[in-house]
């Protein structure tokens, strides 16, 4: 099929490039109403899943067959009141914050509160008390700052920056819907062992800023995904880690560092031009909303490939972010 | 019956060990990680690990034919016990970074070659499965490296085991605190692993070879990016259990330009023109170590893995180059400094 070449992306463009990541991720999805993350997989997955639902939310459109698919991942509740990454899996993990998150979204609060329950009673153990008190009893040092309180991927482990930014961002929603002390505390407490973590570079590397005595670098996601549970914090208290992300997003990247980079970005307030969007359904004369030819570009063979769900779905949470409904806006 | 090597707990214990046993049950899968928990006595056996060692300059085309070469001294054909034919083979390379310019992935070539030298040797499947431990976005990572321009269809061949259905493992009598691991089953199921390992400086165990390498088959979704589960429970520990759940393995080890210094992420490039290939593990790691100029008693891993003595060179069959007309040293990380190989 012709292709007109990349072009500056306007609302109506920006609006057929959502149609055409949501009609691909419908496709994607699973009889049970889950989504895989490959096509190439027979089962669903907790992550995917949610951020399909959270893509359908940002671009107001309802999820087909959501009713199926909140029940599916009901059977991924385990006994400690966290969600399991997969059906195979006995605990909960990181992806509890993703399964609260799409179920506030889609107006299910009681769905939800066994999750928010184990969001407040997971910490990296870094900050437990028990921990910080044999710190601080025994003066040891530690290799960067650890005094707020995280979330790890699964219980037992220390803190990383994807985790409590996703466990602050699920427990800040939760507290619009309903506010409560011990949310708004575990929020200022992820909001703290983000910034705490900050590398030396000016961005956020997945976890500490060092080891070892050697400074860490940053990574363009984590910095992404920092900047959005930052986006109430002044811009003096970060200072230039928003021109630092900038400076990443006119670099190529996925899907998924992109996004996260835009999100960081808009939900700070700055104004992030999506990128150029070839159109090849307009070129063929298509002029229907169906648009799977539709590829955003940072220019030459430098498009941004889509090639699973969780690709799909952050490009239509970004992008509609970008259009002004921006799902983290809390 | 799978006729690929195993390790000597497998051969005694399970010797009509298949793939659909393996898929079978999650209890025959326990029994053999127990069962290959053995003492840290080193029990020498009869016939040496074979280890073969090949100059290789570059990443071009002779590659292929040096790869080749190098696997195909451990065939049954040639006394090994290499036999491939109508078998479903996983390459696990090392895949880490999105920059092509730096030696921190196993090279798209190399692992190319190694593909189509399966292939050759009458491979039903040959894919490839990696879960890069710190970047969530593997086929980007394999993009941007060159594996998709490198390698035909690369996307189909594609597993990435951060995000694969996986099976429970019951870890019984393990090395580390962990009681039970859930691993891919794209792995599980397979006749052959085949560690596509970089030849690495690692700060914190030393170096990153192919047993090192099977960290990147602990899923992320499931565990996290890094797998940090397993540095907390003790990462030589945990090398030396994914070394014995793994029941047929195989190493191949890209040392043409390597990593020294900080790595397995910071460092800087090592140029070390070889190949080693092996079905022993810890044989194939600790002869890179030498190679490298690393004393492998040093490795705590090797201590709990290498229960055949293959950290002393003479309990070694060495194939090919010698380790002296092919050693350099590589540049050590903080108190590694220590850990460099006598000489004379």
């Amino acid at each position: 099929m012709a292709s007109t070449p990349a072009s500056t992306a306007t609302p109506i463009t920006v609006n057929r490039t959502i149609a055409g990541y949501l009609e691909r991720l419908q496709a994607l999805q699973l009889p049970n109403g889950s989504w895989p993350y490959r096509k190439m997989d027979a089962v669903g997955f907790t992550e995917a899943t949610s951020y399909a639902l959270l893509a359908y939310r940002a671009a107001g459109k309802a999820a087909p067959h959501a009713d199926a698919c909140f029940h599916w991942l009901l059977t991924l509740r385990r006994k400690s009141g966290g969600y399991a990454a997969q059906e195979a899996v006995q605990f909960s993990n990181w992806t509890t914050s993703l399964v609260v998150l799409a179920q506030l979204h889609h107006g299910r609060q009681q769905d939800a509160q066994s999750g928010i329950d184990w969001l407040l009673g997971t910490v990296g153990i870094e900050g437990e008390p028990l921990t910080r008190a044999l710190r601080n009893v025994f003066g040891k040092e530690t290799p960067y700052p650890q005094n707020h309180q995280g979330w790890p991927w699964t219980r037992g482990a220390v803190s990383w920056i994807m985790p409590t930014v996703l466990g602050t961002e699920a427990l800040r929603k939760a507290n619009q819907l309903h506010p409560s002390s011990d949310r708004q505390k575990r929020v200022r407490e992820g909001e703290g062992a983000v910034l705490e973590r900050r590398c030396s570079d000016g961005g956020w590397n997945h976890g500490a800023s060092s080891a070892l005595g050697v400074d860490h670098h940053s990574y363009p996601e984590t910095t992404g995904m920092a900047l959005l549970c930052l986006r109430h914090l002044e811009a003096s208290r970060i200072a230039g880690a928003d021109e630092f992300a900038l400076s990443y997003l006119k670099k190529r990247h996925s899907a998924v560092t992109t996004s996260w980079l835009q999100l960081g970005l808009v939900s700070r307030g700055k104004s992030v031009p999506p990128l150029p969007i070839e159109d090849a359904t307009t070129a063929a004369g298509n002029t229907t909303t169906k648009a799977p030819e539709i590829t955003e570009s940072h220019g030459e063979e430098t498009a941004i490939q889509c090639r699973t769900t969780v690709d799909l779905a952050l490009r239509v949470i970004a992008l509609s972010a970008i259009q002004g409904n921006n799902i983290f806006n809390v | 019956m799978s006729d690929l090597p195993q390790p000597s707990c497998l051969r005694k214990r399970h010797a009509s060990l298949t793939r659909r046993a393996v898929l079978a049950g999650a209890g025959l899968l326990a029994t053999t990680v127990a069962c290959q928990r053995q003492s840290q006595s080193v029990i020498v056996p009869a016939q040496k690990p074979r280890v073969t060692i090949a100059k290789a300059e570059a990443y071009d085309d002779r590659v292929y034919d040096i790869v080749r070469r190098a696997v195909g001294q451990h065939t049954t054909a040639a006394g090994g016990s290499l036999d491939v034919k109508g078998k479903r083979i996983v390459l696990k390379p090392n895949l880490v970074e999105f920059d092509p310019n730096t030696p921190v992935n196993t090279h798209p070539t190399f692992v190319h070659a190694v593909r189509e030298t399966f292939l050759g040797m009458g491979a039903a499947e040959v894919l490839i499965a990696e879960g890069p431990g710190h970047r969530r976005d593997a086929l980007d990572l394999a993009d941007a490296a060159g594996y998709f321009r490198t390698i035909r269809g690369f996307e189909d061949l594609f597993h990435d085991l951060n995000m694969e259905e996986v099976t429970r493992l019951p870890l019984h009598n393990p090395f580390s605190k962990l009681s039970e691991l859930y691993l891919p089953k794209v792995l599980l199921g397979a006749d052959l692993i085949v560690s596509v390992a970089k030849m690495k400086t690692h700060h914190w165990v030393g170096a990153t070879l192919t047993m090192k390498n099977f960290f990147g088959t602990v899923p992320g979704s499931i565990y996290g990016w890094p797998k940090n589960v397993l540095h907390w429970s003790g990462i030589p520990e945990c090398i030396a259990d994914l070394h014995n759940i793994y029941p047929r393995t195989f190493g191949i080890v890209d040392g043409i330009v390597g990593m020294e210094g900080n790595g397995p992420i910071q460092g800087t490039e090592k140029f070390a023109g070889v190949v080693v290939t092996g079905d022993d593990l810890p044989a194939v790691d600790a002869t890179c170590a030498r190679i490298m100029g690393i004393d492998p008693q040093r490795f705590p891993y090797l201590q709990l893995a290498a229960n055949h003595g293959q950290m002393l060179a003479e309990n070694v069959h060495q194939i090919g180059e010698s380790i002296a007309s092919v050693q350099t040293d590589f540049d050590l990380f903080g108190d590694h400094k220590e850990w460099r190989l006598p000489r004379g």
